[in-house]
């Protein structure tokens, strides 16, 4: 009796160690699947012929307001210093981030030679310990099919499996890094004063 | 001549080795056994070790800075305006062509430090890389072999010695070289020295010298034409974008292009992992 008392908690550890297992490769998919959605639709944008380029600027940023978190982007950005970020400047503290981070993305997509990009996202792992986060690895082929670079996506599920990206590393670069460090340090330069640097962002994208 | 110039390598050598000794001994970025509290530190994993780097670590940035000021203006006025005439004039075909005979002429170093990074499989598609370009590829002016399977890669002789525990040393910003730290510039320095061309060069008129290096900068520097103009528009702070560049560029070249993943590292788990709060 007592030993079926005992078994009872490892088999109940056991299933909940592989359903958490088999929960994870299934939101690892969802990941992966959610980035294959997403490049495939920003590569053919860029590479169509029937936009102009304003058009294809137009629905690059539709496609990326849809499905990116900006919000948290615009936090890592800032590192330390994101809680003195004010209630009253978070509103055009995130306008500022998302269009300077669009305008960067299509900026590294598009090219002047027109070269049509194929991105080829072909394997996922979990990031973190909450199963909330994962990185999915892709390659960037150029119109001859041959590689160019390397793509990472940070992918976050924010809730009720809504998939959104975080950040982009192309060629092993990560925006969100970039920006983080390129923030802190003109923070830093500027007496502390976020006020600076989104005045700053506002005239560098206007 | 031969027998001067090889004197004059091993002395060079070694002057860059005391000076890295002497450099890394005495920066602060030298702690890596005793993580602070505040960890400021993220974690690159490689096949054989972690390594770090100090994100935030900058401890000449007034000296980087002025430097830096000094080697853009040297580029905005000089560099970059050639290297946009000479886009504008060669056919893509034939820069493209230029790149790789360049990458082609890298082959030694990257087999060399392949092999003593114990990385054999690396080292057979090297080996055959150059094999192929150099006949097929006729000079290693055609790239067949990324068409046969075979995709390039870059080691140095820094890479070889962070995958060795070397700790690189603090960010430095270079005169004309750019950003470095005292370890790349040790790797740079080796890799001059071990590379078959230099001594082939070292036996030409110094003309043919300097044509090379010229041609060798401006083909690097028209690469580089759009990711720089793109960067300095968007950022808020162009000295810290591009050492952010810098340094993420290096640890994925050491970490062979596999993106950085450890659990609680840059992870939003724990906003402190990131300085923030959720």
């Amino acid at each position: 009796m007592y030993k079926k008392i005992r078994i009872i908690p490892l088999f109940l550890f056991l299933f909940i160690l592989l359903y958490s297992q088999k929960s994870s490769a299934e939101s690892c998919e969802s990941a992966l699947m959610f980035v294959n959605k997403v490049s495939s639709e920003a590569t053919e944008i860029i590479s169509s012929e029937k936009y102009t380029k304003n058009q294809r600027k137009f629905y690059f940023k539709k496609l990326f307001i849809d499905n990116a978190d900006f919000e948290t982007m615009g936090k890592v950005a800032l590192g330390k210093y994101a809680r003195k970020l004010k209630p009253e400047m978070t509103e055009e503290y995130n306008g500022l981030i998302k269009k300077l981070v669009i305008q960067m993305i299509y900026n590294r997509l598009d090219n002047e030679e027109g070269n049509n990009y194929i991105i080829i996202n072909n394997s996922c792992k979990n990031k973190g310990s909450k199963g909330i986060e994962f990185l999915v690895n892709g390659d960037i082929l150029g119109s001859d099919k041959r590689k160019i670079t390397d793509i990472t996506w940070w992918v976050i599920d924010k809730s009720n499996n809504e998939l959104k990206v975080l950040d982009v590393s192309i060629a092993g670069i990560s925006l969100a890094l970039q920006k983080r460090e390129e923030f802190t340090s003109f923070i830093s330069n500027n007496k502390n004063s976020l006020d600076a640097l989104i005045n700053n962002l506002k005239d560098k994208l206007n | 001549m031969v027998k001067k110039n090889l004197n004059l390598h091993i002395m060079i050598i070694s002057t860059f080795l005391l000076f890295t000794m002497i450099l890394v001994g005495s920066a602060t970025a030298d702690s890596y056994i005793d993580v602070p509290e505040n960890n400021q530190e993220i974690y690159a994993v490689t096949d054989t070790e972690t390594i770090k780097y100090m994100k935030d670590e900058d401890p000449y940035e007034g000296v980087n800075r002025k430097i830096f000021a000094f080697n853009n203006a040297l580029d905005k006025g000089l560099v970059e305006p050639v290297a946009k005439v000479y886009r504008a004039i060669v056919p893509s075909v034939i820069r493209l062509s230029a790149r790789n005979f360049l990458s082609n002429l890298e082959t030694p170093i990257v087999l060399l430090n392949d092999l003593l990074q114990g990385k054999l499989d690396r080292a057979e598609i090297t080996f055959k890389r150059f094999l192929i370009n150099s006949t097929i590829g006729f000079f290693g002016i055609g790239d067949p072999a990324t068409d046969m399977g075979l995709v390039n890669h870059s080691e140095d002789f820094a890479q070889t010695m962070a995958l060795s525990g070397i700790p690189s040393g603090p960010y430095i910003v270079s005169p004309i070289f750019g950003p470095s730290t005292p370890r790349h510039l040790v790797g740079r320095v080796v890799d001059y020295a071990t590379h078959p061309l230099t001594w082939y060069l070292a036996d030409q008129p110094s003309d043919v010298r300097l044509s090379y290096g010229l041609t060798e900068t401006l083909i690097i520097r028209e690469e580089l034409i759009d990711i720089l103009d793109e960067t300095e528009a968007t950022s808020t702070d162009y000295y810290a974008a591009i050492r952010s560049f810098y340094r993420q560029r290096r640890v994925s070249e050491i970490n062979d292009g596999i993106a950085i993943d450890s659990s609680g590292e840059y992870s939003i788990d724990r906003g402190s992992d990131l300085n923030i709060i959720f």
